[in-house]
């Protein structure tokens, strides 16, 4: 027979206790600074589609020090994100070719040139 | 013994969190330093956002990175002791992750 499984108790601030746990906590918390940022985003879309005078206005918002501190913030997160991701990339999709492993280091490092690859792109498709 | 949805909502997270770390470090750039320093036109922004592609590009990226959202605020709010109410979350998370989607689409097509 099997009964219930026994719930272990533990506190529910388990994780400010030690630094891997803290650091856990920080990459799942990522994804509220990245779902916020997309609100953000879709806000200055919806400005655009409403026109200069919008956008303008939005724009002189987001040049104030509350704002340029949250986007630092946010993108602080986002890089913690990136790298906390392709670190798990190895793990998760462990690529082969024939019968070797792809290297983990090489699949992270691929991982990488990839996103300098589209961010130089999305730089060039914004400014030039 | 039922089906799980995990798979899917697994799927979106990871989706999200793909695109999320190939992209968002550039797009808050974009968005949050070289806007607010005037370096980007409103003329080339209105260009991207109308642009089919820009729009797909838009939807997608919002609506993936808000399922990745819901996927692991979920599991954070479990982690902190909240196991109890494990099927209310989900649904609260995910509903939301999906009026975010209804949300980008909006703003994305029209």
């Amino acid at each position: 027979m099997i009964g219930q499984p026994y719930p272990r108790q533990h506190s529910s601030t388990w994780f400010v206790k030690r630094w891997p746990y803290r650091l856990f906590m920080l990459r799942e918390l990522s994804s509220v600074f990245l779902a916020a940022y997309m609100v953000l985003l879709l806000v200055l879309v919806t400005k655009v589609h409403d026109g200069r005078h919008a956008f303008t206005s939005l724009q002189h918002t987001l040049h104030s020090p509350g704002w340029l501190a949250f986007n630092s913030v946010v993108l602080l997160f986002a890089l913690l994100h990136t790298v906390t991701w392709f670190q798990a990339v190895p793990k998760a999709l462990p690529l082969r070719r024939g019968e070797n492993k792809v290297p983990p280091l090489l699949l992270i490092g691929m991982h990488y040139g990839l996103m300098l690859v589209l961010s130089a792109a999305l730089l060039v498709i914004a400014l030039a | 013994m039922r089906r799980s949805n995990e798979p899917l909502f697994w799927s979106l997270f990871s989706g999200g969190g793909m695109l999320a770390a190939l992209l968002a470090p550039a797009l808050i750039l974009v968005t949050g330093f070289l806007v607010p320093a005037k370096a980007v036109s409103f003329a080339r922004l209105h260009e991207i956002v109308t642009n089919p592609a820009g729009r797909v590009v838009l939807f997608g990226v919002a609506a993936l990175i808000f399922f990745h959202w819901a996927h692991r605020f979920r599991h954070v709010l479990i982690d902190v002791g909240l196991r109890r109410f494990s099927l209310a979350l989900a649904v609260v998370c995910y509903l939301t992750a999906l009026g975010g989607t209804a949300w980008a689409g909006v703003v994305a097509f029209t």
